[in-house]
């Protein structure tokens, strides 16, 4: 690289990171003086003490991030580059001091070193071991990818090898040996599909934290006997597959390298997948299920090369019916990537008013067929209105929300989208990675607030696709400018190293333990044979061994009432119908929630119910299959209040009391 | 000689210089005042972390004070606090503001504070860069010159020099003001974050005892800095 280019990366390197370090500063700064003048307060009308309500976060990181924008658009078009003097040791020690005061806003690495949940190998030697065979294999591949990547380049059938081998390569990465799932998240998904099975419909009947289409398409595969319940987290498996190979597809799209590509591709399983404290397939919504439609539509913005092709719109409308934070977020993303291009004139403003009046067509459109399709099979009319209760409940009341620390990993993340929205308005010619590029920093911009509202350290590694595919992106775009990067040379064996220990190396360091107890629970899943065997149908039969039968017995009626944190899988086991419009009971975390819930049951006022047994004190406290219950004491209550009864046990095994009303 | 019309051109044309020259003075004594003032309102400050900081019981017990409601703005616990300190080492019990529990009465805990900074300098000299970026970001988009000719040495020494004298008159103390208002918020903030971080509780006794103990705290900010 000659001194001019070395010059300008130099002169990028230090506005980034001045406008970075200006973000943050700002940015907590304001955030802790609202947050003082106007203290979280909780309102009124939850079940639990589980909310820490602060909009002011979300508004100003969105607001900031605009306003920034605007910045860097005036910036540029006014040709202000002539800012920095033009000494070289100069900017070298600005861009020195720049970097520590960055570094400095960090503070620990997120969960670093923490253990996960599962055991640890036998020796500390297994321990150093599955380290570094951990990390030497991702070395191999991509040192070996070198060598092929030359191959690749003359003949088709060996890249088409090469890409079968690169999906095996992430399935077997990324295979969890019988496939444990948490009984608590997937209670989500299985909890909605009996109640579609038993003719309620999806919103207008019961609440749903995961979307529609995702409830549909499992409910389908479920109905069909395509896939058993205990497989639920092996589709997840797949989807994961998906994904991490789409990202390796897009980013070998963009920089044409075999060696970059898997760069990208391993630095993303490691941060997303393997910095993890749990298996990923075990908990369902926090991995492909929210992003993949982002992904395939990045995808089909570098297939059609046009930001206004009718594949990428549709696709973008379809995420709304996905999963609806996430479809929001892509939404959000692909409109404000429409005005970046609109201020870049890279479109004009008919262009963008008819993009944008063709999303909303087909977001219309694609309601109505679900409607059409749901009333046609006997369902009724989606409301609207309820598609954003569950949403506002969480964003409005701040359930689950957590405040952000002011020295966090994640600033990192804003980073890489002020990097990318400087390096796109500083470009004279934008072609179709640099649309990709501000595409995809929007989505990871706007996919962000899941960590910027629950801001746990375990979150920040469930939002990396984006922000990392983003960093791939620019680098890939970056580096083509300079050449081509297929090419092997002294700065790109640099470039490649660096990029591997920074983004592979460090983040599996820091969470090495986590790391290594992951590889070691598959290990010795491999080791007890029978890897496709769900493990989950026999420990729920091992767990339920009674009370499937006792509740037959005891309630013969097909519409019942079951009040326990596990009711889904009783349900499950039971082929009973649930009185409650609501499975699982674990996702009423309000009153208004718990007064729809019980709608119909108070009208029947049932003689008599099944009850977690710790709830009329009849049994010592045990675990539950999924997450312990707050709320199963308040739901009884409210049902004898609204039928003027008092339930009292009759009968009991070790977990489920039959109750009697009095 | 210059005639009485070329002599008024030329009047003309010198007071245009001038107004221009203090038009150009006053612009930058503003920019640099401000930067200087924005250096002073980011400078750091040292502020105990609630969710670090720790009581160590005399019985061995060691609890981080913030997820316990226990938080000290100063480096050490106040009585209102100590005695919830004493309160968790004795009887493991926290927010009993009616005095459910008798508070020991010997001191029976060590505070071991944790230290964490707000800002710092080069935080505050990047956001003084800031202030004169954006004064020149405003100027380039109204005046549309290139600006490196626009000003002269002479002009932006003799502005700072002003500048300097306009922060040290009228910007000063509204600057402090501004500072202290900062370091009582994070003390608070930081406080809040820690003990409500798994859901907010409307704890009123606390609401109002920092209501009474932070204008202290910003009087002592205050006088330390003015």
């Amino acid at each position: 690289m000659d001194r001019t280019k070395f010059n300008k990366l130099l002169d990028f390197s230090i506005v980034t990171l001045f406008f970075t370090n200006l973000w943050i500063i700002l940015y907590n700064g304001i955030l802790t003086y609202v947050n003082f003048i106007f203290p979280p307060v909780v309102k009124s009308g939850l079940l639990r003490d589980i909310a820490f309500p602060n909009p002011a976060k979300t508004v100003l990181y969105l607001g900031l991030s605009a306003i920034f924008v605007l910045i860097f658009w005036v910036i540029c078009r006014e040709r202000f580059q002539t800012v920095l003097y033009n000494n070289f040791f100069l900017k070298i020690i600005l861009f020195i001091i720049l970097l520590i005061s960055f570094v400095n806003k960090l503070g620990t690495y997120p969960l670093v070193n923490e253990p996960s949940i599962y055991p640890f190998p036998a020796s500390s030697f297994t321990y150093s071991l599955i380290f570094a065979g951990f990390i030497g294999v991702i070395a191999f591949l991509i040192i070996e990818s070198t060598i092929l990547q030359k191959i690749i380049e003359k003949k088709r059938l060996f890249y088409l090898i090469t890409l079968g081998f690169i999906i095996l390569l992430i399935a077997i990465f990324t295979f969890e040996p019988h496939f444990p799932l948490s009984a608590h998240d997937y209670s989500f998904i299985l909890g909605p599909i009996q109640e579609i099975l038993n003719r309620k419909t999806i919103y207008t009947d019961i609440p749903s934290q995961h979307g529609l289409l995702p409830i549909f398409l499992f409910t389908v595969l479920y109905k069909l006997n395509l896939v058993k319940f205990a497989y639920f987290s092996a589709v997840i498996w797949i989807l994961y597959i998906v994904q991490y190979f789409l990202s390796f597809y897009i980013l070998f799209k963009i920089s044409k390298s075999l060696v970059f590509s898997l760069l990208g591709m391993f630095s993303i399983i490691v941060l997303n997948y393997f910095s993890l404290y749990l298996l990923a397939a075990f908990l369902p919504q926090t991995g492909p299920l929210r992003w993949l439609p982002g992904i395939i539509s990045l995808l089909l913005l570098l297939k059609t090369k046009k930001i206004n092709s009718a594949f990428l719109i549709i696709s973008v409308g379809l995420s709304f019916f996905w999963i609806l934070d996430s479809g929001i977020a892509l939404i959000l993303g692909f409109t404000a990537t429409l005005g970046t291009l609109w201020l870049k004139k890279v479109v004009d403003l008919k262009k963008v008013f008819s993009t944008l009046l063709l999303l909303s067509i087909s977001t219309l459109g694609i309601f109505l067929v679900i409607n059409i399709v749901q009333l046609s099979f006997g369902y009724k009319w989606i409301d609207v209105g309820n598609i954003f209760s569950t949403l506002n409940e969480y964003a409005r009341l701040g359930i689950v929300q957590e405040p952000i620390q002011p020295k966090v990993f994640f600033w990192v993340f804003v980073m890489i989208y002020i990097s990318s929205m400087l390096y796109f308005f500083q470009s004279k010619k934008i072609d179709v990675a640099k649309t990709a590029l501000v595409f995809c920093a929007n989505i990871a911009l706007f996919s962000s607030i899941y960590y910027v509202g629950r801001s746990n350290p375990h979150n920040l590694f469930h939002i990396t696709p984006f922000v990392i595919l983003t960093f791939f992106i620019l680098v890939g775009t970056i580096w083509r400018e300079y050449g081509q990067i297929s090419d092997l040379s002294l700065q790109k064996l640099v470039v490649g190293s660096l990029i591997f220990i920074f983004f592979i190396f460090y983040p599996a360091y820091e969470r090495r333990t986590s790391l290594v107890q992951l590889i070691n629970v598959k290990y010795e899943g491999w080791k007890q044979g029978q890897i496709f065997k769900p493990e989950f149908n026999q420990s729920l039969n091992n767990y339920f061994s009674q009370e499937p039968q006792f509740i037959k017995k005891n309630l013969p009626e097909n519409k019942i009432i079951i009040l326990d944190t596990d009711d889904t899988y009783l349900f499950y086991l039971t082929g009973k119908q649930n009185l409650l419009l609501e499975n699982p009971q674990a996702g009423i975390l309000t009153q208004d929630r718990l007064a729809h819930a019980l709608s119909e049951a108070v009208k029947v006022c049932p003689r008599k119910i099944a009850v977690d047994c710790q709830a009329l004190n009849q049994c010592p406290a045990y675990k539950p299959l999924g997450e312990p219950s707050f709320t199963v004491p308040q739901i009884l209550q409210k049902i004898e209040n609204d039928c003027h009864v008092k339930y009292t046990p009759i009968v009991c095994t070790q977990k489920l009391c039959i109750a009697e009303a009095k | 000689m210059l005639n009485i019309h070329q002599l008024y051109v030329l009047k003309n044309y010198v007071l245009q210089k001038q107004n221009k020259m203090i038009k150009k003075i006053i612009i930058l004594t503003l920019t640099f005042s401000l930067a200087i003032s924005a250096f002073f309102l980011f400078k750091p400050f040292n502020y105990i972390d609630n969710d670090q900081s720790a009581v160590l019981c005399d019985n061995g017990g060691i609890f981080n004070i913030g997820p316990n409601y226990i938080y000290s703005f100063e480096d050490r616990l106040d009585s209102f606090n100590g005695i919830k300190a004493r309160k968790l080492c004795q009887f493991n019990a926290i927010r009993d503001y009616n005095d459910t529990y008798k508070s020991p009465e010997t001191i029976n805990y060590q505070f071991k504070p944790i230290f964490s900074q707000d800002s710092s300098w080069p935080d505050a000299l990047l956001m003084a860069s800031a202030v004169i970026l954006a004064a020149w970001l405003l100027i380039g988009f109204f005046v549309k010159k290139d600006l490196k000719n626009y000003f002269s040495f002479k002009y932006i020494f003799i502005s700072f020099l002003l500048g300097t004298a306009v922060y040290f008159v009228v910007l000063r103390q509204p600057t402090i003001n501004l500072y202290c208002q900062r370091q009582v918020a994070q003390k608070v903030v930081n406080f809040r974050n820690s003990a409500f971080k798994y859901g907010v509780l409307s704890v009123p006794e606390e609401d109002k005892h920092i209501k009474e103990i932070t204008p202290e705290i910003f009087q002592k900010c205050f006088r330390s800095e003015f």
